[in-house]
């Protein structure tokens, strides 16, 4: 564990990724507070530029971008009772009431110090168990990861919003986007349909970049009020809220393990912990704390987890490379594009690159707290920006990032395909991040399958003879009957569970 | 009639999923077998993957049809006409010319271009999108062509300005 | 009005770059369209970049465009105009092979040649400490007396390393069970948890995983090609014909340009990175990487890659065999 960051020490320490994880949190925070632009949206613009850096600048400035995007919601959520992201719609409650009574400035402080010491809670518990639960999968072979594949596409069908029937033929389609191009084992062209520039697939990226970024444009452009400018709060430079968290202790401390918890579980995010701690804060709480009238505790709750998910969310990612959420397959990806495979050979062979992600990560948490206290009011002001700057803006940001990644033109029109496919399948509630985690993980599947057949000397039973593989292959059925419990209870009364926090 | 208006994209999405598994077939049976590798061993056969994936996705698609049929949905999914939606389409076409214009005209000349019309299609003054889209494409050109290095669509004029 | 001054420079700014008649070529950067996904070799195509950009006063970007066997980057690098502005990174995969099998319309001689870069040859690894082959004749040894029972993995299907690894197998009349990965890299996972027997693996992948594998034999007969192994014995030294010489078993690449490129620019291109790759420094940081540059000068082109293409061909025909023997292993 203190091998990892020893080794990552001169890698991450040098001028360039401090940098750029400095900028990676500010930049960060900015699309968290953007109403519409989350964290994922916020890789997705600066992977492009990520592949033009040496590995652990690249992944420190995206981790940044995720830590600052995770936590930039709460600003939006408590000055106009609008969350930037989803993972913030759960700060409202506490936080916008807390606004109403002149109290932003606190509330903007204590959302800023709970993300960030959730954070770093979080990032204690991926530096001690990520390095465990790799070593264990050394033990892993293709049979293995075949399951723990399958595994990977039905959490995130079973937990992501919607019903999981819908995310599960959203993973469906992501698999076979990854069957698109020269498959690996007899060189034979699939589904390229005599076009060239499809010999090794779509682009990851240029997927991701469609259906997230371009159908979140068109979404916010049917909205409308294009030059509207809320009027909000002022906000000062305070170091208050760091002496207001201190009595929240035992809340803060409570909430960052439970977004941490949830947040390896792969698929469940960091929409779903704040949630749940906000409603465990609420009942531990006495009644007169007065939770959803604006209670500091609330605020609390609801920013250490999600930021805590964080941490959690890039357990299984690392170490296993199955990812935790839609932003952590997107950093999985992101991995694999700069040459990097995440699982058990990123501890075992690249020590300084998973120490170097660490580093990244911790320190992006502590910049968070610098930067969310010293820039609050510079933060609460792009609230003041109008969409009709902001749109062509993140259009040809995604465009030109694009294009960069293999200099082809090629890759935009993929770009635009999935922009409309992204479209028509939020309009339907189809949710997108099955089919970016069946993307990455169906070549993982497809492969590991077939050359676990030609190991075995008997056809399937390699997947049971093996302990290992049999286990997740009993989880795998038990998640396949959850889903198809709940897809029945949602068929029966499909109004009752409209209501759940989507 | 009307399960078909109030669930329209989900029908829209039913019938963009439906077309994956009649691909995976049909290509199975013509391209991937004029190459050989639609039967045999796990070595030789690239199609027996994607027939399961296939095979699971028309389950799945049956069921997902009975339950928007039936109106077994939470969400119903009507086309609606918003205030912006007219911008939406247009900026989607403008979206469209741009990248065909893109390898003809070069990035420095498209961009600059699209960036402002589309500012002053969101509502922005004319002068002030000029001024704006140059701005940001020469910003954004900056980054990826001085910084980054990326060699930018140059267009039939060889245009490029940071390199 | 800053507006309009903004506007104004932006304009003059414009005007300034746009190409003059009589300006020199480079005026801007080349790309180098590299067929591989990014890794230990793209980083071997970029150390020669680099210092071929410092000679043209331009920067030379590696663009990774990876896919149908290395055609994929031929097929990009075509599309492009014939001015300079974009080199093959000319791997002998997609420049030779590819065409031999009917995957590609061109053969390597519609390019015109620059300066040959680098070679790596490959080699014969089981896992560290393996205690029941000592050496390569004890592993054919074993696998002629077991057909099929042996797991290796060359990485990639019907790549090179594949040929050279069934070539060694078909001359000494021995079979094992192919097990292909896509990356090389997790197929040496497999290697260490004892899933595979042994491997074929490139010098890129040796430097990496040192303490992971023993090398059985380097399967090169050049002397310089042992040395990127830490010395360790070629094939012949056991008495084996590998049936290939020269490049044939290698992985290497020759960096080209399209046919009709206007023959100043082609001369400027291989003036810069003749000179590159004549650095001593240039040459010690490749082979640092375990890739031994070349060295072959533009006219020695039709000379050297000639003959690989009959060579690959009986690497083409042990892979045929070998699959035969699997085939009538599994009735």
């Amino acid at each position: 564990m203190l091998e990892l960051i020893r080794e990552g020490v001169p890698l991450f320490f040098s001028a360039q990724a401090l940098l750029l994880t400095s900028l990676g949190v500010a930049a960060g925070l900015v699309i968290g507070v953007l109403p519409g632009l989350g964290p994922l949206m916020g890789i997705v613009l600066m992977l492009p530029v990520a592949f033009h850096l040496p590995p652990v600048p690249a992944m420190g400035m995206l981790i940044a971008i995720y830590i600052g995007g995770s936590a930039g919601g709460s600003i939006s959520a408590i000055l106009l009772r609008i969350p930037g992201t989803p993972l913030a719609a759960a700060t409202l409650f506490d936080g916008y009431p807390m606004a109403q009574k002149g109290r932003a400035q606190d509330a903007v402080g204590l959302a800023v110090s709970a993300s960030a010491i959730g954070g770093l809670i979080g990032g204690l518990i991926l530096l001690f168990f990520s390095p465990i639960l790799a070593d264990f999968a050394l033990r892993f072979a293709p049979p293995e990861y075949a399951a723990m594949a399958i595994l990977g596409l039905l959490t995130i069908s079973l937990v992501s919003e919607g019903s999981p029937l819908k995310g599960m033929l959203s993973g469906g389609l992501g698999l076979v986007l990854a069957m698109v191009g020269t498959d690996e084992f007899t060189n034979a062209y699939r589904f390229t349909f005599g076009n060239f520039n499809l010999s090794s697939g779509p682009h990851l990226v240029a997927v991701v970049v469609g259906l997230f970024a371009l159908s979140e444009v068109v979404f916010q452009i049917e909205g409308g009020g294009f030059l509207k400018r809320p009027s909000i709060d002022r906000l000062g430079i305070s170091l208050k809220g760091l002496r207001l968290i201190l009595s929240h202790k035992l809340n803060l401390l409570r909430s960052a393990l439970i977004g941490t918890f949830f947040g390896a579980i792969p698929g469940a995010g960091g929409d779903v912990s704040a949630f749940i701690s906000y409603a465990t804060a609420k009942r531990l709480a006495r009644e007169e704390e007065g939770y959803g009238d604006g209670a500091p505790g609330g605020v609390v709750a609801t920013e250490a987890a999600n930021n805590g998910t964080c941490g959690g969310a890039l357990i299984p990612s690392l170490s296993l490379g199955i990812p935790g959420d839609a932003s952590t397959a997107v950093l999985l990806g992101a991995l694999f594009l700069l040459g990097f495979f995440p699982g058990p050979d990123l501890f075992q062979n690249t020590p300084e690159i998973a120490g170097g992600i660490f580093l990244a990560y911790l320190t992006s948490n502590v910049v968070l707290l610098v930067l969310g206290l010293l820039l609050a009011p510079f933060f609460g002001s792009v609230l003041r920006i109008p969409k009709a700057w902001l749109l062509p803006i993140v259009l040809l940001l995604s465009t030109l990032g694009t294009y960069a990644l293999q200099n082809s033109v090629f890759d935009l029109w993929v770009m635009l395909v999935f922009g409309v496919v992204g479209y028509v399948l939020r309009r339907a509630s189809y949710p997108l991040a099955p089919i970016i985690i069946g993307m990455i993980l169906g070549p993982v599947l497809e492969n590991n399958f077939r050359r676990a057949l030609l190991l075995s000397r008997d056809g399937l039973s390699i997947f049971i003879e093996r302990p290992i593989s049999a286990t997740i292959l009993a989880v795998d059925a038990l998640l396949l009957i959850a889903i198809v419990i709940s897809t029945i209870r949602r068929s029966i009364s499909p109004r009752a569970s409209a209501s759940d926090p989507v | 009639m009307r399960n078909l208006q109030t669930y329209a994209f989900d029908w829209i999405a039913w019938m963009l999923f439906a077309a994956i598994p009649v691909a995976i077939f049909w290509q199975s049976a013509t391209s991937l077998a004029e190459q050989g590798v639609a039967s045999g061993g796990p070595m030789r056969n690239a199609a027996i993957y994607p027939k399961a994936v296939a095979v699971i996705m028309i389950g799945l698609l049956v069921l997902n049809g009975l339950r928007v049929a039936l109106a077994r949905v939470a969400e119903p999914s009507p086309p609606t006409w918003d205030e912006g939606t007219g911008k939406a389409v247009l900026t989607t076409g403008l979206f469209i010319a741009y990248l065909v214009a893109l390898p003809f005209i070069g990035f420095h000349i498209a961009s600059p271009v699209i960036s402002a019309v589309l500012f002053v299609l969101l509502g922005i003054r004319p002068l002030v999108a000029v001024a704006g889209g140059v701005a940001l494409s020469l910003s954004v050109a900056f980054v990826f062509e001085g910084l980054l290095n990326v060699v930018l669509p140059v267009g039939i004029f060889g245009i490029s300005l940071f390199s | 009005m800053k507006t309009i001054k903004m506007l104004a420079g932006a304009l003059v700014c414009a005007t300034l770059a746009l190409p003059g008649a009589a300006q020199q070529f480079p005026e801007r950067n080349i790309e180098n369209i590299y067929p591989w996904a990014p890794g230990a070799t793209m980083a071997a195509s970029q150390v020669i970049a680099d210092a071929m950009g410092q000679e043209l006063g331009v920067n030379i970007s590696v663009v990774s465009t990876p896919g149908a066997a290395g055609t994929k980057a031929f097929e990009t690098a075509l599309s492009r105009p014939a001015d300079g502005y974009t080199i093959f990174d000319g791997y002998v995969a997609p420049l030779v092979l590819q065409p031999m099998q009917g995957n590609a319309d061109w053969t390597y001689e519609d390019f015109t040649p620059l300066w040959s870069a680098t070679s790596n040859s490959f080699a014969i690894v089981v896992r560290e400490g393996e205690d029941r082959f000592e050496d390569l004749p004890a592993l054919i040894a074993y696998a002629q007396e077991n057909p099929g029972e042996l797991r290796y993995s060359p990485g990639v299907a019907g790549g090179l390393p594949h040929m050279v690894g069934a070539k060694v197998l078909q001359t000494s009349d021995a079979v094992a069970q192919l097990v292909p990965y896509p990356e090389i890299d997790v197929a040496i996972r497999d290697l260490r948890s004892g899933i595979l027997d042994f491997m074929i693996i490139n010098p890129g992948v040796y430097t990496v995983n040192k303490d992971e594998v023993d090398v059985l034999a380097v399967l090169s007969e050049l002397e310089d090609a042992s040395e990127t192994y830490d010395g360790a014995p070629r094939v012949q030294d056991f008495g084996i014909d590998l049936g290939m010489s020269g490049l044939a078993p290698m992985g290497w690449n020759w960096w080209l340009v399209r046919e009709d490129t206007p023959e100043d620019v082609v001369a400027t291109l291989r003036e810069a990175m003749g000179a590159a790759l004549n650095d001593e420094e240039v040459q010690q940081r490749l082979l640092d990487m375990g890739y031994v540059p070349t060295l072959y000068s533009p006219e020695q082109y039709a000379e050297i890659v000639g003959p690989v293409a009959d060579d690959l061909q009986s690497g083409i025909d042990a892979v045929a065999w070998e699959e035969e023997q699997l085939q009538s292993l599994d009735n």
